[in-house]
């Protein structure tokens, strides 16, 4: 076969695959939606990029980086208005991933935790969930352990082996010692750390790809704190773009089309192989790019969109749809927010963005309180500790919340959100759901003329009963941080029957050994379409309570590793 | 209408209900630098000299300055002269939608980066245009509908606004403004109030280079250190910060409706507030109000949360720990 493929997406899944592939000789083009915001890219090492990135908030609210939500809406609704018949009850940026060359990867927070052993069996451990589709995976923990170790050395991981409790060293087991040492603790962090511990609840440094020693011919961070959300003005983050793509494309067999929207993947007339790829530049010129092997990285939203828009004679419900389950399964993970307001300021910005965490939510959780809430466990998730949120967002949120004037600019000057304030946040596990699905909008399209995406989501029972359960934990934790005026929880999942926001996404194209009940094989590939693969989180069977981009990089390394690596008889 | 919250600092300048000159004193960013947006007459903006008179009446209110407050508000910072320039955006080039990085000249930078505006590429051009001045009829902009622009709802709502007071709506003293704000149920006005409102806390609280903030004011009033790269923090600034001294109002917040509030801080539902209300900001107010104040149902499974919260609250200060270290709970 020819070594040639067309990948779809330059974000954490893309980069690291097209990375894998360059360096077992293949040729790669990548089509990108979003716009280049590193200068150099391609052409110098990674530690001499520039960036169009920098400490303003403003540019956070004006989208830089981000599918701009007039062009490229995604509309949403719950599952209740679905029933009710309702089309979409909101049209927009909802549930949006960046758009740039790298992906949403240049503006994450660069949490790397690893999912846990127990996460690939939660089927078979725990039995199933009424109204849920739970699954076990078809790849265990030891099968991404290798690409685990070669991410976290590319990417440059800090972290403090010693300080992490030893079940959770038995349930993500590591070879090799972490790259770097953590960064300095924040303050706020470690009064929000003072209160876990006294309810037995050990925080420590979270494995994060920012540097705390000079690392890639890239600085050690400087704290400055404005992280989530933000470019890393000084380049001191591991991401998809400087450890991947920019490296691959100096090979010189990656190259990246920028601005280019992918609508159709052509197939051959009997549908068995894919053989181009069709896209649109902005101007709305229409290209056919031939491909040997196509590999889909564009995150489950895009990824789910992108195989129903290829709709064509031989897949008439949309590419690798023949059992109807492309776009089902959507997660999200949702957060329950906790924080510990304080009299002194406290400078909660002076830190990389979150410096601690916590794994003792993670769970499974059983027994007669869990009983009560109606589920039969709780699974819950990491909490990143003792963070806020600069003065432009502060002040949003509340004159969200007293409205503008006077008031406003007297919560303003006390600093309360920005300056005394302690906020963690709990990532929930999403149990997946047949009818969390991703289709197409009958009616909304995007700025080219194709349909947009259309998400129907809420939440599970599970996923309520555990923000109620976690969230008294969490509110606990925030009530014994010393010194803290006051405590307050907000679950939620219980507060809102739809999607919140988080900026991590799975499901739509479900990996397993079964074509009824999955879309993919445990390569990636498509069940239905012999050289297409998908890599991004779109294949993940179940959605533990973990920033997932290091879960998706070591994936994307594995398929692309299989699709290198295959002989033409595989599965 | 307005609650004052008494600002003391305790132990500090015992009786001296300024915070902010205190604020003033210590220490904040360094220097303000050059604007990169040029304002006054010079500013490349759209709205007429009337309507900026209107503009700046409401600017004026939503964050309001001396002598109501002992600090400069909005209208010391340009907040109406940044939006202004916003909608003349495109009258200059490149147009100042996306500020320069990586590096202000605040965070030890000898240039200033930000002061020089991103060129847009075509995508971003398009957005921004159809943003601002609108869909105008053209149907390739108009597949999900017309976008009226930000030109258009802010021209109407501020003629709607000031010819809806006889003599003026900018003529009224600050407190009377406040009323007809409220009162109005002008859609022209509301329309354009929920453009303002963002837009005035967006120049006030974010980068000067916007052209509003001016003199950092928005910064140095309010604890807020401003963008710090490439200096950012040594080891010693982080791990163990100076503290200013507590401030006796935040413990005037327990209990009171705000405290909601304080777990919003996170970025990720700021990003959800603003996506769900697309900006607008009676949206965000409608988001952030269903969050403060669900409905019964869900009051009652809160009310178990804080119960169940109370009880290891209870046990961890007798000495219970809900579990012990190294083995988690449940397990």
């Amino acid at each position: 076969m020819s070594k040639e493929a067309v990948v779809i997406g330059s974000g954490a899944a893309g980069s690291a695959a097209a990375w894998e592939l360059a360096r077992q000789g293949w040729d790669v083009t990548i089509l990108e939606r979003g716009r280049n915001l590193r200068p150099g890219l391609g052409e110098v090492p990674s530690g001499e990029l520039g960036t169009r990135y920098g400490s303003d908030e403003i540019k956070g609210t004006r989208q830089f980086g981000f599918p701009d939500p007039l062009l490229e809406p995604y509309t949403t609704r719950t599952r209740a208005e679905a029933v009710q018949g309702v089309a979409r009850s909101a049209q927009g940026a909802l549930g949006q991933l960046g758009a740039a060359v790298g992906g949403t990867s240049l503006h994450y927070n660069a949490k790397t935790p690893r999912f846990w052993k127990q996460d690939f069996t939660q089927l078979s451990d725990l039995g199933p969930v009424e109204g849920a589709q739970v699954a076990d995976w078809p790849i265990g923990y030891d099968d991404l352990a290798p690409f685990y170790d070669l991410v976290e050395y590319r990417i440059g991981v800090q972290g403090d082996r010693q300080r992490i409790p030893a079940r959770t060293l038995e349930q993500s087991p590591r070879r090799r010692p972490f790259v770097m040492p953590p960064n300095p603790t924040g303050h706020a962090a470690s009064l929000v750390a003072e209160g876990a511990s006294r309810l037995g609840f050990e925080a420590y440094p979270y494995p994060a790809a920012v540097n705390s020693r000079p690392f890639d011919g890239r600085p050690a961070c400087n704290s400055c704190g404005m992280c989530s959300g933000f470019g890393c003005s000084i380049n001191a983050r591991g991401d998809a773009l400087v450890s991947w793509l920019n490296p691959a494309m100096r090979t010189g067999r990656v190259r990246v089309v920028d601005r280019a929207y992918v609508h159709r993947i052509e197939t051959t007339r009997n549908g068995r192989r894919a053989r181009a790829v069709h896209w649109t530049d902005v101007r709305g010129r229409h290209h056919r790019l031939p491909a040997g092997t196509v590999v889909l990285a564009g995150s489950p939203i895009n990824t789910a969109r992108l195989l129903l828009l290829s709709a064509d004679g031989a897949h008439p419900r949309g590419l690798g749809n023949r059992s109807d389950q492309v776009g089902r399964n959507m997660m999200f993970h949702n957060f329950t927010l906790a924080a510990a307001l304080y009299p002194d300021d406290i400078k909660p910005l002076r830190a990389q963005s979150t410096t601690l965490q916590i794994d003792d939510l993670v769970g499974p959780f059983t027994g007669p309180e869990v009983s009560a809430l109606g589920v039969p466990y709780v699974a819950g998730g990491i909490v990143q500790v003792g963070s806020a949120i600069p003065p432009l967002g502060a002040a949003t949120m509340l004159a969200g919340m007293v409205g503008y004037g006077h008031r406003l600019k007297q919560l303003m000057k006390l600093g309360i959100l920005h300056a005394r304030t302690a906020g963690s946040q709990l990532i929930h596990q999403d149990l997946p759901q047949a009818d969390n699905r991703v289709d197409l909008d009958p009616k909304v399209r995007d700025f080219l003329g194709f349909p947009a995406a259309r998400i129907t989501y809420s939440p599970h029972q599970h996923e309520k009963a555990a923000a109620l359960y976690l969230g008294a934990r969490m509110q606990a934790i925030h009530e014994l941080a010393p010194g803290a005026a006051a405590a307050v929880t907000l679950p939620m999942p219980l507060l809102n029957d739809g999607i919140t926001y988080t900026a991590h996404l799975a499901g739509t194209a479900r990996m397993g050994t079964d074509p009824r009940t999955s879309v993919c094989a445990p390569s990636g590939r498509l069940h239905d379409v012999e050289n297409v693969y998908v890599a991004d989180a779109s294949t993940f069977p179940t959605f533990p309570g973990f920033n997932p981009t290091l879960t998706i990089m070591a994936n994307a390394l594995r398929v692309a590793r299989g699709i290198a690596g295959r002989s033409g008889n595989e599965e | 209408m307005t609650q004052d919250i008494q600002l003391t600092r305790r132990g500090a300048i015992q009786g001296v209900a300024v915070a902010g000159v205190a604020l003033f004193t210590g220490a904040g960013p360094s220097g303000a630098s050059a604007v990169a947006v040029p304002l006054g007459a010079d500013r490349a903006g759209f709205l007429r000299p009337g309507e900026m008179r209107t503009l700046e009446a409401v600017v004026d209110r939503v964050v309001p300055g001396v002598p109501e407050d002992t600090v400069p508000g909005a209208v010391a910072a340009g907040c109406h002269e940044a939006i202004d320039a916003l909608l003349g955006a495109f009258t200059v080039s490149p147009p100042r939608i996306y500020a320069g990085g990586p590096f202000s000249d605040r965070g030890g930078s000898p240039t200033n980066d930000f002061e020089r505006f991103l060129p847009l590429d075509r995508y971003e051009a398009k957005a921004w245009r159809l943003r601002i001045e609108g869909s105008r009829g053209r149907r390739a902009l108009e597949r999900n509908g017309r976008v009226k622009g930000y030109q258009r709802t802010y021209r109407e709502g501020l003629a709607a606004l000031e010819s809806s007071v006889p003599g003026g709506f900018s003529e009224l003293p600050g407190p009377a403004r406040d009323v007809v704000l409220e009162q109005s149920d002008d859609p022209r006005v509301q329309a354009m109030l929920d453009l303002a409102v963002p837009h005035t806390i967006e120049f006030l609280y974010g980068a000067p280079e916007y052209g509003g903030n001016r003199d950092l004011v928005g910064w140095r009033t309010t604890d807020f250190e401003g963008d710090t790269q490439p200096r950012g923090y040594t080891r010693e600034e982080v791990v163990d910060p100076e503290s200013s001294g507590p401030l006796d109002a935040v413990g005037d917040l327990v209990g009171h409706d705000v405290e909601a509030a304080v777990a919003m801080g996170s970025t990720e539902l700021l990003h959800g507030v603003l996506a769900r209300s697309g900006g607008s900001f009676s949206a965000v107010r409608e988001e952030v109000g269903r969050l403060a104040a669900p409905v019964p149902e869900v009051v009652t499974q809160l009310g178990l949360m804080r119960s169940m919260a109370d009880a290891l609250v209870r046990d961890a200060r007798a000495g219970k720990p809900v579990a012990g270290p190294g083995q988690g709970e449940g397990r």
